[in-house]
């Protein structure tokens, strides 16, 4: 082997020792850039509060629990609590499939189960029993009880505790016969339909002490949580406006449901569907009764909630002092009753801050929440953006050094993007844009129903404290009955503290 | 004959120090960026090799050994090349992986490739960088400017002796 061998034979050893040089020093340079000042100022503010989600123990006794209503948001519940029709389990794809059967088991029974349609309520039976999520080759258990009246459900000593997805019209009425029987209530939002029945709700649930949560979901997401450390750390300076929408364009997303062909007096107990009205028999009414204000209260109740809920997450800010609603049915002229554009401002005078609600079921253009001070602002959609005011004075030595931007996004949660694989860098967006309905935990999508569902569990067992209980219910339920009140009267509606005006 | 040679070798050799660069480069990143996992990637897969993924996500010791494995493979795959050491065995392992990740998101103009970066049609980076491995392989330009000049030097020798 002679020199010229050697040197030819060694030519691409300098390209790695200049790669490994580069590569270094980019390195170093990240991880500098990582510590910079601003980053380290906002996470001595956020980030001390260490393990906040404690462990949760589903040991011990299986909680009993009776399901009323197996509408769609019923089923949703019963998925989220590990329980699913074989058919509906063999319907899934490979993903969905694991992303169910990776599902914590939560360490209860579903003792029975009420709906006012038979076919549904025959469905239900055949979810709550399907104990080990089998599908139908291996499914052959017994339908669990079926109650046809939610009193008899109530009432028997093999449950402990009810989840309550009914039409909004029955919230109020189911809740409190199951606090009073001393049994512990998860309720869909909204709280209500009726004012009256906001305070009967509370009362009975204090009276009675039992664990009631609330289902906004929204507590349990990652950017939610880390939206309320930045707000309640000061870290946006004297937030004074909030923005919130609704946007959806879709025949479903304007609650215009499929009705079952087969569905009849025959199989639907209309009867008990009605509360406080004497209508006749309407499949319409029964099945989308969202779209009526003798069931619901459109967009107050089923969506605003859901905005309203998260800003009272971050801020705390309670119920609003002056409400006022204007919209109208500008779209879905299918006889609805309900308006389907919508805007409406909550005031807050005493705490100098307004909060906008805006929605439209005509057009799906995305618009994120955005909570303004006069610091800085945030953006929450499926991550978390701060945007530094190029006015602020808490941050102006930043700003001044050019350690940020003003105004320019920073994002604030764990992106799952940076972790996609580079050679390929496919579906960046693709992930993001699916923050909704899971949230990340320790790097596994979790569904935040199920999360919010085991706190109530938890508390339950343990006594712990739920993040949406009795009075942030109350709250929201008082809320959105104003927002209601102010658009079917068309007027400006108050809350002195104890009554609505 | 031996500068003319050298002028057809150097931009073979030139390509093999590139694409070799990338691998290392994308295994490096890899190890050093805590908690990187393939799982969201094979996850979010719907190509042909959809059901392969979801199979080997759905145990965690299998995930585990794709992670080393992706990691490994890259880091191996690029010192090879660029020091240009059995660059044929390199260049067969590069191909092996990069059929894999065109495979998990094929650029065949389905709605889903309109999040991916860049615009593709059936031809994308992985197949051109494919391609790049097939030539290296044929063309073996380590035997004139690679550790395997020294291999196949001393070889020729033993087999002239």
């Amino acid at each position: 082997m002679n020199r010229r061998d050697l040197l030819k034979g060694l030519a691409g050893v300098p390209f790695i020792g200049a790669y490994g040089y580069m590569f270094a020093r980019k390195m170093v340079a990240e991880k500098t850039e990582e510590a910079g000042a601003f980053q380290k100022f906002v996470r001595s503010k956020i980030l001390p509060s260490g393990a906040e989600r404690s462990a949760q123990t589903s040991g011990g006794k299986k909680v009993r629990i009776g399901l009323v209503g197996f509408g769609i948001r019923g089923k949703q519940l019963m998925k989220s609590l590990g329980f699913m029709t074989p058919e509906d389990i063999d319907r899934m794809n490979d993903r969905q499939r694991k992303l169910f059967q990776d599902q914590p088991d939560l360490n209860i029974e579903i003792t029975g189960v009420c709906d006012l349609y038979k076919p549904r309520l025959e469905e239900a039976a055949r979810a709550g029993a399907n104990n080990d999520r089998e599908g139908s080759a291996s499914f052959n258990r017994k339908p669990v009880k079926q109650y046809g009246r939610f009193e008899d459900l109530i009432g028997a000593s093999d449950v402990d505790a009810v989840v309550i997805a009914t039409s909004d019209h029955w919230h109020g009425p189911v809740a409190v016969m199951a606090a009073n029987a001393g049994k512990h209530v998860y309720c869909e939002k909204a709280l209500t339909q009726a004012l009256e029945d906001v305070f009967s709700v509370r009362e009975a649930v204090k009276n009675n002490r039992v664990v009631f949560q609330l289902g906004h979901q929204n507590r349990q997401a990652e950017s939610n949580r880390m939206a309320a450390k930045v707000v309640q750390a000061g870290l946006l300076g004297s937030v004074n406006l909030v923005e919130t929408t609704t946007n959806r364009n879709s025949p479903n997303g304007a609650w215009v449901y499929d009705i079952p062909e087969d569905a009849g007096p025959h199989n639907v107990d209309w009867q008990r569907f009605l509360r406080n009205t004497n209508t006749p028999f309407n499949k319409e009414h029964f099945f989308r009764w969202r779209l009526f204000w003798d069931y619901g209260t459109g967009l107050n109740g089923d969506l605003m909630t859901h905005e309203y809920d998260s800003i009272n997450q971050m801020l705390n800010m309670g119920i609003p002092e002056i409400v006022t609603t204007t919209g109208g049915v500008y779209h879905w002229k299918d006889g609805r009753e309900v308006p389907d554009v919508q805007q409406t401002v909550l005031d807050y005078p005493s705490r100098n801050f307004s909060l906008l609600y805006s929605a439209s079921l005509a057009s799906n253009f995305y618009r994120p929440k955005k909570v303004m001070g006069d610091e800085a602002s945030i953006e929450v959609g499926a991550t978390l953006k701060m945007f530094v005011d190029s006015e602020s004075k808490m941050y102006e030595e930043y700003l001044n050094n050019e350690d940020i931007l003003p105004n320019q996004p920073i994002a604030l949660t764990q992106d799952m993007q940076a972790q996609l694989d580079a050679v390929s860098s496919a579906t960046e967006k693709y992930f993001a844009s699916r923050g909704l309905l899971y949230t990340s935990q320790g790097g596994r999508m979790v569904d935040t129903a199920h999360l919010h569902l085991a706190e109530w569990l938890h508390g339950i067992r343990t006594g712990a404290a739920v993040s949406c209980g009795i009075d942030e219910a109350f709250e929201e339920g008082i809320t959105a009955m104003m927002a209601t009140i102010a658009y079917r009267e068309g007027r400006v509606v108050r809350w002195d503290g104890e009554r609505v005006l | 004959m031996e500068t003319n040679k050298n002028g057809r070798i150097l931009p073979l050799f030139i390509l093999r120090i590139a694409v070799g660069w990338l691998f290392l480069h994308e295994g490096l990143y890899k190890l050093f960026t805590p908690g990187w996992t393939a799982q969201y990637y094979l996850a979010q897969s719907e190509g042909p090799l959809q059901g392969l993924f979801q199979w080997m996500i759905s145990n965690e010791v299998i995930t585990e050994i794709a992670n080393y494995g992706v990691v490994i493979l890259l880091i191996a795959t690029g010192l090879l090349l660029m020091t240009g050491f059995l660059e044929r065995v390199a260049s067969a392992a590069g191909m092996v992986l990069l059929v894999f990740f065109y495979l998990s998101y094929p650029p065949f103009g389905e709605i889903s490739d309109v999040m991916a970066e860049g615009n593709y049609l059936i031809v994308d980076k992985n197949m051109i960088m494919f391609l790049v491995l097939w030539v290296i392989w044929k063309m073996r330009p380590g035997k004139q400017w690679g550790l395997d000049r020294l291999m196949h030097g001393a070889w020729g020798k033993e087999q002239r002796a």
